[in-house]
């Protein structure tokens, strides 16, 4: 009964007067700092909070949880016309939405992530309400052998996302977990690999390494290209098409919904860790593994509706223990302070309905975001067709300033500079890339969740149960790996 | 030669590059010009202040600065603008470096936690002194317990000191005063048998370990028992209780509550030697969080912000907001903080092997 009243009023409160208008602004801020790389919901939480004290918490939280939750919306656009995630988050998205730009789909590209990002964010939203009453166990099945496990897991999508390369994958990836050591070891506290330089301490920056890596090779081979879509674009159709696409692959918007939520609650992977889990999986379980990387819808679904369900997952362990999965909730986290609200039992007790409230606020945010994006993209669509003389400032201009307003350390930049060179070697050479990013994003937290697991249980942890549930699905992921693989090189 | 229209987007760059700096918060040059004190009352007029928070935005120290930033100005003659700038990165370091190196005049700020001596001692802190800088004081300090699992059978310091299986307990970094200072004390100085796991990230998710039994207790400022969501549900519902009063600032009322009838670790250390680095380790938790100015800050408008903050913490509006957002305002003025870190400029070789604890 309590959950119903508490559902009900939550509701009531978010479409009442001033929360649902600060909830539109905050979805129209959302999908700006979305779609504008370098800005991101941090920094316009951030930018918002002198405004906040002396709100009323619940006005406060439906503005900053509509821009938190419209950013994962707003970032496809320049993911999929420039190469260039709009945040960290989108990076996975680059991967095939870039390609179907080059061939002439990018209103097909944005229009399938649009729809499969409303539904992975009402998918992750719906989860979060589900699992309001087990919030506490459910985040308490995931310590740090689990976690482990979970990361294990990411780091053989490496295999998968490697293609037919599998040597270079692995080398790739290899290169990625190394970078990934740089900075203080954990362990001992003792600066490694950092040369002495204190610009290394925390280890590289992913957004530069991002950009250098990603973006500026495809710059480079802008300028000799001409313009991004070198075909006439057939807008209207493909606009369709997408959101036909999001539909027509159902299933595997909800299984990288799922993940995202699961994800999304485990503190420290975070969206673009789901984005690329997704993305692995969407490669793992299509029938059309080969034109991955080249422009298969499936490849811009799959991490579009991840990382939108991730704000859901997200919030579960900063709403019952205060701990927040990411950057975007360490602020959101803030805020609760600022305005007097306390996360833990309370939130599930006497501020349930605050609790709904937020479910609300990702439900009707995600719908508004997705049709405001829709209505623009066949505009937007049109860029791809733009001479590349006219884009390269801008995209150059996205990198530099992404970069640098990532930490605000001029460093940065040069980080992406090099990143840059190495990426275009790789491009040339045709080394896979993305294993370099996911060793990176998921190293460190592996290395980091392995020792933990040690030095708390001995190598008792192998033994937990939902550790030896994890254990036995990444066999099966490896054996699917390696049977797929065999079966691809039958048929060749 | 290049056509007008190709100039466009270049400059539209430039102008967008601009506006990126613009909400950062950096001083524009105009603003960043020193200039010698001549009349201190207008020199603030329509000027800007920069406090550089050298962590991410959301901690404990970037919300205490957006809360001083609040209320400091109206006590600066000539009410200036204020706001925060975030410099993160290289343990607190490159932010700690840039308000060393900023202009000295009296535009920019620095707040940061009293650890950065700790990174200094481990010799972590490479092209600045840190005693170098010129304090303004400290706004908030901390009173520290020990706590641990309701379903351990420890109570008392012998018990601590007897454990038979080492209590695990978690760390997240050795230049945060909770890692890298109050564990390493109670297992040296009070000679706890404790098991000091590194790598948790951060209070939180230690906290997180202790509820899923990963860990067995930790050291714990007294507030977080009414703010940090998991501890709060932890104390409420006895799964953890407070063994030891570690130390800190005097207690408040809402501090007692939590420490009354503990055993307090002063009382448990009897060598002179170990006292003296038990009462430089509390200075750095009573002066947790501290305000500075880069060297060489004239003066007159050292003597302006340090008036201004003084009265700032006292203010009843910045009290309450203070409250509401979990802290205990604390208020030690430079003279305590100099004297202090006068401390660490010979730091005793038994405070060294402290932090260096493996």
């Amino acid at each position: 009964m309590a959950l119903l009243e508490g559902f009900s009023q939550g509701l009531f409160a978010v479409l009442s007067w001033p929360a649902f208008g600060l909830l539109v602004v905050g979805m129209l801020i959302g999908v700006i700092f979305g779609a504008i790389p370098g800005l991101n919901a941090t920094l316009a939480i951030i930018l918002l909070l002198p405004f906040i004290w002396g709100m009323q918490p619940l006005v406060a939280l439906v503005l900053l949880i509509s821009i938190t939750t419209a950013v994962n919306t707003g970032n496809t656009i320049p993911a999929v016309l420039f190469n260039v995630p709009g945040t960290p988050s989108a990076s996975a998205s680059i991967l095939d939405g870039y390609p179907m730009a080059k061939n002439g789909q990018a209103a097909r590209a944005l229009s399938a992530a649009y729809t499969a990002s409303a539904i992975g964010g009402i998918f992750g939203a719906l989860v979060l309400l589900l699992f309001i009453p087990v919030l506490k166990s459910l985040v308490l099945l995931f310590m740090s052998p689990e976690r482990f496990m979970m990361i294990l897991w990411g780091i053989l999508l490496i295999g998968v996302l490697s293609g037919t390369e599998k040597t270079k994958g692995l080398l790739a990836g290899f290169v990625g977990l190394l970078i990934s050591l740089i900075g203080m070891d954990p362990q001992s506290g003792t600066p490694r690999y950092t040369f002495g330089q204190t610009y290394l301490l925390e280890g590289l920056p992913l957004v530069p390494l991002l950009m250098g890596l990603f973006t500026l090779p495809e710059v480079i081979e802008l300028t000799t290209r001409g313009q991004i879509a070198k075909i006439k674009l057939e807008i209207g159709s493909e606009f369709w098409g997408g959101i036909r696409d999001a539909f027509r692959h159902w299933g595997l918007v909800l299984r990288s919904s799922f993940l995202g939520v699961v994800i999304g609650a485990i503190p420290g992977l975070g969206a673009t860790a789901a984005a690329f889990y997704a993305y692995g999986h969407a490669v793992q379980s299509s029938k059309n593994k080969a034109s991955f990387g080249k422009g298969n819808v499936e490849g811009v679904i799959a991490p579009e509706s991840a990382n939108n369900s991730v704000t859901g997952g997200e919030l579960i362990p900063t709403l019952a223990f205060g701990v927040p999965g990411s950057a975007n909730m360490a602020v959101l986290l803030a805020a609760f302070y600022i305005l007097g609200i306390l996360p833990g039992k309370s939130m599930l007790t006497d501020n349930l309905w605050l609790t709904f409230s937020f479910v609300w606020v990702i439900v009707i945010t995600n719908l508004l975001a997705t049709l405001l994006c829709l209505a623009s993209t066949k505009v937007i669509a049109r860029i791809a067709t733009i001479p590349g003389h006219n884009l390269i400032p801008f995209i150059l201009l996205f990198v530099i300033w992404g970069s640098f307003m990532a930490q605000a350390i001029p460093m940065d930049m040069i980080t992406a500079f090099a990143f840059g060179i190495l990426g275009y070697a790789m491009m040339r050479l045709e080394w896979p890339r993305v294993p370099v990013l996911i060793g990176f994003v998921l190293g460190n937290i592996a290395e980091n969740s392995l020792y933990l697991s040690v030095a708390s249980y001995g190598l008792s942890f192998l033994l937990r149960p939902v550790t030896l549930i994890l254990m036995v699905l990444t066999l099966i992921s490896v054996v699917w790996v390696w049977r797929s693989s065999k079966k691809g090189q039958g048929s060749e | 030669m290049l056509k007008r229209h190709k100039f466009v987007p270049f400059i539209l760059s430039v102008f967008i590059m601009g506006s990126g700096c613009f909400h950062l918060g950096y001083p524009s040059s105009a603003s960043a010009q020193t200039s010698q004190p001549r009349s201190p009352e207008p020199y603030y007029q329509g000027k800007t202040v920069t406090i550089i928070v050298p962590s991410s935005p959301g901690g404990a120290i970037d919300v205490l600065a957006r809360l001083i930033i609040r209320y400091m100005p109206k006590y600066i003659p000539g009410n200036p603008v204020m706001i925060v700038n975030n410099i993160a990165g290289g343990a607190q370091l490159i932010g700690t470096r840039a308000i060393y190196t900023a202009k000295p005049d009296g535009l920019t700020l620095g707040h940061f936690s009293s650890a950065i001596i700790l990174s200094e001692v481990l010799g972590l802190v490479k092209g600045m002194s840190v005693s170098k800088f010129e304090w303004l004081g400290s706004a908030e300090g901390s009173v520290y317990t020990f706590f641990i699992r309701s379903d351990l059978p420890y109570r008392t310091v012998d018990d601590l000191r007897q454990a038979r299986q080492p209590i695990k307990v978690g760390d997240s970094g050795r230049t945060t005063l909770h890692s890298g200072l109050v564990m390493p004390m109670l297992k040296m100085l009070l000679g706890s048998n404790l098991h000091i796991i590194r790598g948790y990230k951060g209070f939180a998710d230690i906290m997180l370990a202790v509820q899923g039994r990963e860990l067995d207790g930790e050291a714990a400022p007294t507030l977080s028992y009414y703010s940090q969501a998991t501890l709060k549900d932890m104390y409420d519902s006895r799964f953890i209780r407070p063994v030891l009063h570690v130390g800190g600032r005097p207690p408040v009322e809402k501090d007692e509550k939590i420490v009354k009838g503990l055993p307090y670790v002063a009382d448990h250390i009897r060598k002179p030697e170990d006292k003296e680095i038990y009462d430089m380790s509390m200075d750095l938790i009573k002066m947790a969080r501290v305000f500075s100015a880069p060297p060489g800050t004239p003066p007159a408008y050292l003597e302006i912000l340090r008036q201004a903050l003084a009265k700032t913490v006292v203010d009843p509006e910045f009290m309450a907001g203070a409250a509401k957002a979990g802290f205990e305002p604390y208020y030690a003025d430079h003279r305590a903080l100099e004297k202090f870190m006068a401390k660490f400029t010979k730091v005793p070789k038994k405070f060294m092997d402290m932090i260096n604890i493996p």
